[in-house]
């Protein structure tokens, strides 16, 4: 079964923005997903007729938003690691 | 008169592709769509805040001949913010990225961070620091401590140039602007960006006594499915005395700030009255006065040779792409 992951780029009232792993930006009614929503959430939907996401099917996967802070965090620690700290003249 | 002639002259030269070779500051809020880009440009150096949801930020950067950022910033981390990242990061050299230091789970996000560590910029954490941009300082307000969501951990650029004060605060929302304002750090300024594109969770009304800015700029798309900009909000921040310009109605809204805290402002879709000189702030109610706006009939720039398109001058044989804007043809 073919399904993709969108993450809750952020809630704006009733309408969560999405964001598919190529970039892409969906706004969604928030009652068309599942409860409990909220940002940096990543939905799991399978797709359907067409080929279109089948929002029905989201489900809410907090393994995949852990493994995806836990890398975002890696990578921005090393990061960090660069700045010396203090002011800087550009 | 002569004084706002000088003005005039600055931001004709200020309204060509080229920089600014005059000692002035550039503030450029970039119509982007829904989302925010300000390009900051003084002494020779560009800082560019956010970069817009998509690429549209590739071809401003063409436009102004920027082959070089010396600081590209990041707000925070929601796609209307860096959507536009990776296209500035793949079409410029970039010396250094800041951002607000909270990872997100979105590919938008990753894709980012990956493209600013394959770039070699320099990445700079959010805390409380001063960099220098020219004559300008630019002071880093750092997001509260322990902070989780991306609108109240948004960082704080507070622009100083002399006697002249900018204010970006990207989306930040209550929690952030009271954190700001009880640590004392928020002064009085002559233009701020109103948080989170014009929302009433992005002001209060001791966000704008204490700010209390001359000009209130607005960056938010037409149409948006959002409600962006709340009318309420606009009209708290004009019965402040504000002047609101919105980038979804005006366009590009530029800026050109003197370090004696005067400045003029001129948008994309203005009409030749379109140029408003701002006197410097009135920092005691006496000078009050002093502060109010003048709409000027005059023109950013005269073509004499060539024919008015825009902001600028063409060549008569040209075609004419831009919206009317405050350039004026020579009188025949």
């Amino acid at each position: 079964m073919k399904y993709a992951f969108f993450a809750v780029d952020r809630l704006e009232r009733n309408i969560a923005v999405l964001v598919g792993d190529s970039g892409e930006s969906i706004d969604m009614p928030r009652v068309e997903l599942p409860d409990g929503l909220r940002e940096g959430a990543v939905l799991r939907v399978r797709f359907g007729a067409q080929n279109l996401p089948d929002w029905s099917s989201a489900i809410i996967d907090k393994e995949e938003e852990k493994r995806r802070l836990r890398e975002a965090k890696q990578l921005l620690d090393e990061m960090k690691r660069s700045d010396s700290g203090g002011d800087v003249t550009l | 008169m002569k004084r706002f002639a000088l003005l005039c002259l600055a931001l004709a030269v200020a309204l060509t592709a080229r920089p600014i070779a005059a000692q002035q500051l550039e503030i450029r809020f970039l119509d982007v769509g829904q989302g925010d880009a300000a390009l900051v440009r003084e002494g020779g150096k560009t800082v560019l805040i956010d970069a817009g949801p998509a690429a549209a930020i590739a071809s401003y950067l063409r436009s102004f001949g920027i082959d070089t950022i010396d600081l590209l910033i990041a707000s925070h981390n929601h796609s209307d913010h860096i959507g536009g990242m990776t296209t500035v990061l793949n079409a410029a050299v970039v010396r250094f990225y800041l951002d607000n230091g909270l990872p997100h789970t979105t590919g938008t996000y990753r894709q980012t961070m990956r493209a600013v560590q394959a770039s070699g910029a320099q990445y700079l954490q959010a805390t409380d620091r001063a960099i220098t941009l020219g004559s300008a300082v630019l002071h880093v307000l750092a997001p509260p401590p322990g902070v989780q969501d991306q609108n109240n951990g948004s960082v704080g650029i507070l622009i100083e140039y002399g006697e002249f004060r900018a204010l970006l605060t990207g989306d930040s929302e209550q929690q952030e602007l009271s954190y700001w304002l009880g640590n004392g750090v928020i002064p009085k300024v002559n233009v701020l960006k109103a948080a989170h594109h014009g929302s009433s969770n992005g002001t209060s009304a001791e966000w704008i006594a204490a700010t209390h800015p001359q000009v209130a700029v607005i960056s938010v798309g037409r149409g948006n499915s959002y409600g962006h900009p709340s009318a309420a909000v606009i009209s708290e921040w004009a019965q402040a005395g504000a002047r609101v310009y919105r980038t979804d109605r005006d366009g590009s809204v530029l800026i050109l700030a003197n370090d004696d805290g005067s400045f003029v402002v001129t948008t994309a879709n203005a009409d030749p009255k379109g140029v408003v000189q701002f006197h410097p702030y009135a920092r005691d109610t006496a000078a009050a006065e002093a502060a109010r706006p003048v709409t000027s009939p005059a023109c950013c720039r005269i073509c004499t040779t060539g024919k008015a398109c825009g902001n600028s001058c063409i060549s008569r044989d040209k075609q004419c792409h831009q919206p009317p804007g405050c350039a004026c043809g020579a009188k025949p």
